[in-house]
């Protein structure tokens, strides 16, 4: 007899209030500025590290006419020191002493590497600063990279975002699942993020544009408006998918619930792949006594867990797990999967999907 | 001591596969397979635990105990029958590593550094060279900036044959060097010197104790002679180390495995290696159109030439090949309408959720839509690296399909029509069919112990799925214009025989069952057009045996190269028509 198989789809969370914890760190070592304790802004610099911005290759060899192997006997400056343009990095008396050979830095910089007859100058840094996105205390420092920021309140977990971190107060244009247009955009939503219970249509697009609104927050968008979104000033963040899918009404009334305050809208860092994670809207909300902290570990499908359904005929629908397959079932598509039947929110009666066709709600 | 019994554990960028093999009745064979979500998208990726579950799932699915109650495998088996004897991984859930590669001229020395590149699972971010490219001279200073810009995981320098040039050579050499000192150790790229052999004691010179410096032979000893392998070996070793460094989880699998991580393509080419030795005068070809990787292996003679196309495939990798490819390409194999916005919106949701899978038949039609793309793009890449392959390419025998986008399938003639489509082979061929994913472990076994992989490899693990009969045409022909009869003479097993005839079309797929028991022989060709089956216009041997398969004979009679309609109405209309000759529409089998 078989063994009960179980099946851990990906999750997606939700949450109204819960203590959230956040890993901000540096793609490359650096230098952290925060302690444990300290209470940070969204716009509290939490780390800094420097990044080379141009590399100046000096044949210092050629200059002295010596082999590569010779050449370094003549340096006058080691790496590691810092030159001024014009100042001399090798010189060779030639003649007796008579006369000089000089190589010269054609730039200011540091001497980062001498070998193989050149000298290797960086030519001025980048500065990398890494920001707190959101505000927090900072209960964790991750030496060299950065630090792990705890707040309360509210978590979204969306499916796409087209910008980088922003923030700004919330404001909710639709009365629900309606498409946001351009007339529901009013002067009011200059400088606040807009959100809308359904899709975007175009015309939003250029209203919000026009208003020079902070960013835009709706359940979907086609596709198609992808290469409008790149001459936006604003990025747009959606929640369910692409396409004309509504907004969950869980995460819809989140919204409605703190409308009026400031979202901050973090996009993760890539993950092994190079694939980002999905962006986290965080609604920081103060609390007296800290709330639990937001849904963690993995949920295997059972029945009783709560979904959303990933692939058409019912993308976007969602409800509750009430069975699993005793066995893998061919579908109409040809293919053979393990299957779960979901009854559907609302009037819609149960159906049978591929157990890899959704994703766990978790709120 | 010989192997009692095996697991492979394949990692791919979406499913995690895990192979059961074992001696059953004095036969080393394959038992049974398990799978899991690779796991490497959660919020703490972990592929060692896509590795637990998809073992657990093969101990459900096989009856053996695989694991101790810790989670740990079973190593060697137990007198209960638990456990395995041995376990190797193979691998290609980690990004391609970028690949800096730096030689004198782009019809030699860069050429073979380009098709071994494609062998491996790397991406080439830039090159450096001493010839002009796009018409431009790259100065040194161009070159370290280069290689600073392309932040590589290893370069690779070559040029001048044996005893040839050496002062352009040296020049890359210390550049490479150069900007490899730029970063701090323990991060610097690898650099591979695969040039002139007079340079290798001033390479290592150059290199110092700082550098990871690897001297390897000359990929152009000769100009006549290319060898590529070392180059092809040293990048699937820093592919590993990569993800040993990481990806989460893969020391783990590592530490149960024997031997090192295989990276899967290679595991892949020893599969094509050891089927063209059964078919020396006609080559193999293995296809793979996975998630994120589609990789194409042809084996002939001594040759091996083998594209890995990376951000290709059904899952992550759908993403990009769509930008690539653009909607018409994909929307012309379907034989369905469907708006740019709903492919795109099709799209977006593969690539975020690539785990999930078509539930309709239109959206099977879309996604195998994308198969046909991935495998056409990287057989027309691996054609244009390897020349001597041929145009038309030639009849592989035979044409192994495996990968996710050929997982189990209810109309396996559907996905022979999209090896047809894509690859458009010609002649008479066999297809292969590896519904469970076996081809990479089988590969795996290879590398550890030949004579266990040919004795699994002639318990014949993969399904026959047919024989195909594709004539080149020497002109556009009429839908249903009669090209050439054939009879198909059968004998069972208790003698019986039966003839019967068949007539191949223009613009038709026929498809005739053969029972999988007896022998089948084709005869007595009679050529209405001048045809070529492989053996020239019009010609054809007396009597040609064939093995059949699930699906029988192919004869495909639409010529090559395909050809499609030009109106939209039209093309569905046509690849409807292809769908239901070849039994793909209506009742699944």
């Amino acid at each position: 007899m078989m063994e009960t198989l179980h099946f851990y789809p990906e999750a997606v969370k939700f949450t109204p209030l819960a203590t959230i914890r956040r890993e901000r760190q540096l793609p490359i070592p650096g230098k952290v500025l925060v302690q444990r304790g300290d209470a940070v802004e969204a716009t509290t610099v939490l780390a800094i590290a420097e990044q080379p911005a141009g590399v100046v290759i000096v044949d210092i060899a050629r200059a002295l006419k010596v082999s590569p192997e010779r050449a370094t006997a003549y340096l006058q400056r080691k790496p590691g020191a810092s030159v001024r343009a014009q100042e001399v990095l090798a010189r060779r008396r030639i003649w007796l002493g008579l006369r000089t050979l000089r190589a010269r830095s054609p730039v200011d910089g540091e001497i980062v590497v001498a070998g193989g007859g050149k000298v290797l100058i960086r030519a001025g840094a980048r500065s990398l600063e890494l920001r707190a996105g959101f505000p927090g205390r900072v209960v964790e420092v991750l030496p060299a990279y950065g630090a792990v920021i705890e707040t309360t309140g509210a978590l979204i977990q969306a499916f796409w975002s087209s910008g980088a971190d922003f923030s700004g107060m919330i404001r909710i244009v639709t009365s629900g699942a309606e498409p946001l247009r351009a007339r529901a955009i009013d002067p009011v939503a200059q400088g606040t993020i807009v959100v809308g219970g359904a899709w975007i249509e175009p015309s939003a697009l250029e209203q919000a544009e026009r208003l020079q609104v902070r960013g835009i927050i709706a359940g979907s968008m086609e596709a198609s408006l992808l290469p409008m979104l790149r001459d936006l000033s604003f990025p747009v963040v959606l929640t369910e998918g692409f396409g004309r899918l509504p907004m969950h009404p869980g995460i819809f009334r989140i919204f409605s619930l703190y409308q009026g305050r400031e979202a901050f809208v973090l996009r993760p860092p890539a993950g092994p792949d190079g694939w980002p994670g999905r962006p986290e809207i965080l609604i920081p909300v103060p609390t007296e006594s800290p709330p639990p902290p937001e849904p963690a570990g993995e949920v295997h499908l059972h029945p009783g867990v709560r979904v959303r359904l990933l692939r058409e005929p019912y993308r976007g629908r969602t409800g509750t797990v009430s069975e699993l397959s005793p066995r893998p079932w061919t579908l109409d598509s040809g293919l053979r999967s393990w299957c779960a039947e979901i009854q559907l929110d609302g009037e819609e009666g149960r159906v049978w999907v591929p157990v890899y066709n959704v994703e766990v709600l978790r709120s | 001591m010989s192997l009692k019994s095996l697991v492979t554990i394949d990692v791919g960028s979406t499913q995690t596969r895990a192979l059961l093999f074992a001696r059953v009745e004095d036969r080393f064979r394959f038992v049974a397979a398990g799978s899991a979500p690779t796991h490497l998208r959660a919020a703490h990726p972990d592929l060692a635990l896509g590795g637990i579950r998809a073992l657990e799932h093969l101990s459900a699915i096989s009856g053996r105990l695989l694991l101790d109650p810790q989670g740990i495998l079973i190593v060697p088996e137990l007198s209960n029958g638990a456990g395995v004897d041995a376990c190797l991984v193979t691998l290609s859930a980690a990004p391609p590593i970028r690949v800096v590669l730096g030689g004198l001229s782009s019809e030699w020395s860069l050429a073979s550094l380009r098709r071994a590149a494609s062998s491996a699972y790397a991406q080439v971010v830039e090159i450096l060279s001493l010839s002009p490219l796009n018409g431009q001279r790259q100065t040194e200073e161009a070159w370290l900036q280069a290689l600073i810009a392309a932040e590589p995981h290893l370069v690779v320098i070559a040029g001048g044959i044996d005893g040839g040039a050496t002062r352009p050579v040296q020049a890359l050499l210390e550049t490479a060097a150069l900007a490899a000192r730029l970063h701090p150790e323990g991060e610097r790229p690898w650099i591979l010197f695969a040039g002139n052999a007079v340079l290798r004691e001033e390479a290592v010179a150059l290199a110092g104790r700082e550098l990871p410096l690897r001297v390897l032979p000359n990929v152009r000893p000769q100009l006549n002679v290319e060898q590529i392998g070392p180059v092809v070996e040293a990048m699937d070793q820093r592919y590993v180390e990569r993800a040993m460094a990481s990806l989460p989880g893969i020391p783990l699998l590592q530490g149960w495995a024997r031997g090192d991580v295989l990276p899967t393509a290679r595991a892949l080419s020893h599969v094509a290696r050891y089927l063209s030795l059964e078919t020396p005068d006609r080559g193999t070809l293995v296809v793979d159109v996975g998630g994120r990787h589609t990789v194409v292996t042809a084996a002939h003679g001594g040759l091996l030439a083998q594209l890995v196309r990376s951000e290709s495939g059904i899952g992550p990798g759908i993403l990009s090949l769509y930008q690539r490819r653009g909607y018409e390409r994909i929307a012309r194999w379907l034989p369905h309408e469907v708006r740019p916005e709903a492919l795109e919106a099709f799209v977006w949701t593969k690539a975020m959720h690539p785990l999930s899978i078509p539930q309709t038949i239109e959206e099977m039609w879309i996604e195998l839509a994308f198969a046909r793309e991935a495998l056409a793009e990287a057989w027309e890449q691996l054609r244009t690296l390897w020349p001597e392959l041929g145009r038309p390419a030639r009849a592989f025998e035979p044409i192994l399909l495996t990968g996710g986008a050929f997982a189990s399938h209810a109309r396996p003639g559907a996905l022979a029509l999209v090896a047809l489509d894509a690859l458009q082979p010609v002649g008479i061929t066999t297809l292969l069919w590896d519904p469970v994913g076996l081809t990479p472990g089988l590969g795996a076994l290879a590398a550890l112990d030949a004579l266990l992989a040919v004795e699994v490899v002639n318990s014949r693990p993969w399904i026959p799925l047919a024989t195909v009969l594709a004539p080149a045409l020497d002109g556009p022909v009429a839908l249903d214009e009669l090209l050439f009869t054939v009879e198909v003479h059968h004998r069972g097993p208790d003698g019986s025989e039966s003839v019967y005839e068949i007539e191949a079309r223009g613009g038709r797929l026929e498809v005739v069952p053969i029972p999988e028991v007896g022998e089948t022989e084709l005869r007595r060709f009679r050529m209405r057009r001048p045809v070529d089956l492989g053996w020239g216009p019009r010609r054809a041997p007396r009597r040609v045996r064939i093995a059949g398969g699930l699906l029988g004979l192919i004869v495909d009679g639409r010529g090559r190269p395909l050809r499609l309609a030009e109106t939209p109405e039209a093309r569905r209309e046509q690849i409807q028509r292809w769908l239901w000759d070849i039994g793909a529409l209506g009742g699944s089998l």
